[in-house]
Parts: structure tokens; sequence; C-alpha cells
């Protein structure tokens, strides 16, 4: 902390002092003022809000689906053979390149943007869950199966827990992903939210309001990892007493 | 002092005391294909285990010996031949009765929910099973650690752990693979004796699965040994020794099986090691 203290008033004072032109990099102080200014007029808070909203309805609809999925996929073999193939072939897609196709299929609202961030979130968490289930070390389902466990029961008390460290990575990387297209999207083709804020600023060239963007979107960034392995402690309780790692 | 003769196993009466269920496995027989063409793992293997009596089963690596097991525990299915239960319910009997080498606790569940787990899947309210397993894990002397996770334990207390659960699912069978295979010698002595010690206080039907000859002896009533490829049960040996067993005194009994047990796999060891 100390040194990020340091790296900040070293950047202030190069700037006051002329040392080089506050243009391509603003002053800190600078940026805090265009902050503290958009958030009194309301704007940041209705950009902020959009994009929260886009990432978390996204986040959650193409994880949910994925986790559901990669579940099914990783236990069954069938569906597993049969789905793969297709997997394969989107998968590599970019899926910000997708965006076009989901705006003709869904107009310019709302929809097109959370269903682009969830195809996003989608695959990470599918390719994991799934990774997650067929790790699973075939004792413990000899065990279960001896005592009796039916398949709900096996889902319920082996499958799943043990799926969970694998769960959360996907978890990790959906969520990154979801974030990044849900900027990219904004920039794109939204009149709100964090993207369209940045990329106006560019229009503009009002630097010190793409550097505060920039700014909210890192503090974002971290809050949601933040977010995430908080849930880790709160599922997975065993990976984090003492010599477990999450 | 006579030298006592190895006596083959005969019929006699079953502890009538115990809470054991006995079986008859039939001409099992297990195939499987391979790059190498079909393999034979199990050929016609017939024994039957009296209620209340502990088996050990000793062979060498690969003989076929958990596999016999595993299809006893039913999560294999015999190519041919069949296992015989008593009762009605015979199958039942294994249930929640199987103990592993390595990896028998669940690492998502504190050591009280897994000594629980077979209570649990036999569908026992939370309180009463949670009250059982906890009775149990005081009485081993591991209570103070109910709400740990299985990997702040030692391997040893791990075993113990998943002992634990087969003994209070209450499973009238217990079909133990080798499960202090994975320990070191001193902590496997300590455990055989501890073993001893809570199968005399229950007496339930035990096949124990080992590669430690010395182990089966001293553990057992009787002792099938095995040879592999294809695996067959080459003889049936009932153990002379009274109960409890004192490792001192019944130490020359146990070494003269031994040597003669080493006799009928010594062979079959060296080849697979490509020793001449």
């Amino acid at each position: 902390m100390a040194i990020g203290f340091v790296v900040l008033a070293v950047w202030e004072a190069a700037v006051r002092s002329g040392a080089y032109s506050g243009l391509f990099l603003p002053a800190p102080t600078a940026i805090l003022n265009v902050l503290a200014r958009e958030f009194a007029n309301g704007k940041l808070t209705t950009h902020l809000s959009a994009t929260l909203s886009r990432l978390a309805g996204g986040l959650a609809l193409g994880s949910a689906a994925g986790l559901l999925l990669g579940l099914s996929m990783g236990w069954s073999r069938r569906l597993r053979e049969g789905l793969n193939p297709v997997i394969a072939a989107i998968h590599p897609i970019p899926k910000i390149a997708l965006f076009p196709l989901l705006i003709v299929w869904l107009g310019v609202g709302e929809q097109s943007k959370v269903v682009a961030v969830a195809v996003g979130a989608f695959f990470p968490m599918l390719l994991n869950s799934m990774a997650g289930v067929r790790n699973i070390n075939p004792v413990h389902l000899d065990l279960a199966r001896n005592s009796g466990a039916g398949t709900g029961q096996l889902f319920r008390r082996v499958l799943f827990p043990g799926s969970i460290p694998m769960i959360l990575t996907g978890l990790r990387v959906s969520a990154n992903v979801a974030f990044l297209s849900t900027i990219g999207v904004e920039m794109v083709a939204a009149k709100s939210g964090l993207g369209s804020m940045l990329w106006l600023s560019w229009q503009l060239f009002r630097i010190d309001m793409l550097y505060a963007t920039l700014v909210i979107i890192a503090i974002i960034g971290i809050g949601l990892t933040a977010l995430i392995r908080w849930l880790g402690e709160r599922t997975a309780p065993w990976l984090t007493t003492s010599s477990g790692t999450l | 002092m006579q030298r006592p003769a190895i006596q083959r196993a005969s019929p006699e009466a079953a502890d009538p005391a115990g809470s054991g269920a006995g079986f008859y496995c039939q001409e099992v027989c297990r195939f499987f294909e391979s790059e190498r063409g079909a393999v034979t793992a199990l050929d016609a293997v017939s024994f039957g285990v009296r209620p209340s009596e502990f088996v050990c089963i000793v062979g060498p690596s690969g003989c076929g010996k958990s596999t016999l097991l595993r299809i006893i525990a039913g999560l294999v299915e015999p190519s041919s031949g069949r296992i015989l239960f008593e009762g009605k319910d015979g199958a039942a009997s294994t249930r929640g009765g199987l103990v592993v080498q390595e990896h028998g606790t669940f690492p998502w569940m504190t050591v009280l929910d897994n000594v629980a787990f077979g209570l649990e899947m036999q569908g026992v309210a939370r309180r009463e099973r949670h009250a059982r397993a906890a009775e149990f894990l005081d009485r081993a002397g591991l209570g103070g650690f109910a709400r740990h996770y299985p990997h702040e334990l030692s391997v040893g207390m791990r075993q113990r752990v998943g002992i634990g659960r087969a003994f209070v699912a209450n499973a009238p069978l217990l079909l133990m693979d080798e499960p202090f295979g994975a320990l070191d010698a001193q902590t496997r002595w300590a455990l055989q004796s501890e073993l001893l010690r809570v199968w005399s206080m229950h007496r339930k039907t035990v096949v124990f699965v080992t590669h430690d000859i010395e182990e089966a002896i001293l553990l057992g009533d009787r002792v099938l040994v095995m040879t592999g490829r294809p695996g067959r049960i080459r003889e049936d040996i009932r153990v002379p020794l009274d109960r409890p067993r004192a490792a001192p005194r019944d130490q020359a009994v146990i070494g003269e099986i031994s040597g003669h047990i080493w006799t009928l796999l010594e062979e079959e060891v060296r080849s697979s090691l490509s020793i001449r």
C-alpha cells in the first residue's frame, strides 16, 4: 500500500510541475475530480447500474446453464459424446463476433446484450464443471454406491461437492469473460453503461473521463474477484482450513 | 511344543453371538477383453463364509482378490456364477460395509458426516445418525475431531474414520480391501489390534483382502490363499489360534503358517518380478 501511495504522489508531482503534459496521463487528483463530479450529477450511477445489471444477468444466465449442462455431460457419456462436437464447433468462435447475430435475432435492446454476456460466461463454466464431475475419484463413487446411494444422493452428496473446486475455477473464468463481454458489447452498441462511457470519452477526447472510467472498471473487477473468493469460502470450507488451498 | 499341522478349513458351528451374515460364492468367473485377447481374472471361484466369521483372502498383486471383493460388494458383475447371500434380503447385507485402501473418506464432509454417511444413505434422520456417529468417535478416541475435515487428519486416522463408517452403518458383512496397505508398519500393527478389538464387540462377518500374509493369519479365522492368472483359491486354511490374538504367544504358529503360504505364492511373485 505504501508503494501505491508513493507512486501516486510521484505521478501527481510530475504532472503538476509540468514535467509532461497531463493530456495523455492526467494527475490522480484530476481523475478523482471527474469521478466526484460524475457521481454527483448521477451519470456515473446510471452507467454503473446499467453495466452491473447486464453483467449480473448475463453471468447468472450463462453460468447456470453452463453448470447444469456441464454436470450432465460429465455424468452421462452419451450426452457427452453427442454434444462434444457441437461444443467444439461453437466454442472457438470469438463471442463478440456472435453479437451482430444476436442483434439480428433479439433486436437492439437489452436482451441481445445480456445474451451476449451469457454466451461468454457459458463455455468456461460448462467445460470446468464437466471436468469436475469426470475427475471425481471413482473410489468415492464406489463407496457411495455401496452405501446404497441413489442417483439423486450421488449427485447431491458426492458429484456436486466433489466438483466444487473446478466449478469455482469455471466461475472465475466465466466472470472474467462475462465482464469483458459486457464492456465490449457496451462499447459497440450501447448508450448506457461503462463501456459506452469509455467509448464516448474517447470520441470526445475527454482523457480524464477515460481514465476515470477505467478506474471504476478496475474496481468492479477487483470486487468481482473478491466476491467469488468469498463464495468459494462459503461453499467449500474444507479447502480453506489449515492446509487446504483455495 | 507340538507343531500344529496346517489345518484345512472344515464346516463348523458359526458364532451364534455375532451379528454377521453369511454368504456363498458359487463358481464366480470374471473375464474381460484386453489387447492381448480374453483375460480370465477369476476362474470358477467358490467358497462359503459363515456368519460372524473373519475370513482373510491373501494373494499376490493382480491375482484378482480385489476384483472378487468388488463382485461380492455388488460393484462389479461376474461374467458367470453368483453370490448367494443368507436371508431374504441377503444382498443388502453388504450395504455400507465397504472399506478401501485409500481415499476412503469424502474430503468435503466433516469426520462426523463421513462416519454417519452409511446411515444417511439408509435414510436415518440427522439427529440420530449424528448421535450414533459421535458415540463411535468418542469411544474410539476421535471425538475431538468430529468437526474437522479429513485432510486435517493423518492417513492412519482417516482409515479409522473409514472403518468407523462401516461399523456405524451396521452392515452385517464388512468387505475390506487392503485397508492397511497404504500405512507404515507401526501404524498397521496398531490398527490391526484396534480392528480386532472393535470387531470382537460386534462380531460382524468380515472378508479382509490383503497381500500381507502374516496380517491375514493374525486377523482371520480362515485364510483363503489365492493365486492369480487366472484367479483361483489355492487353499483354504483354518487358523488354529484362540481369540483374543496375542502377538508374542501366537508368533510361532503365525510363522509356521505364513511359511507354508509363502511356498504356495513365492513362485508366482518371483515370476511377476521377472526373477528367475
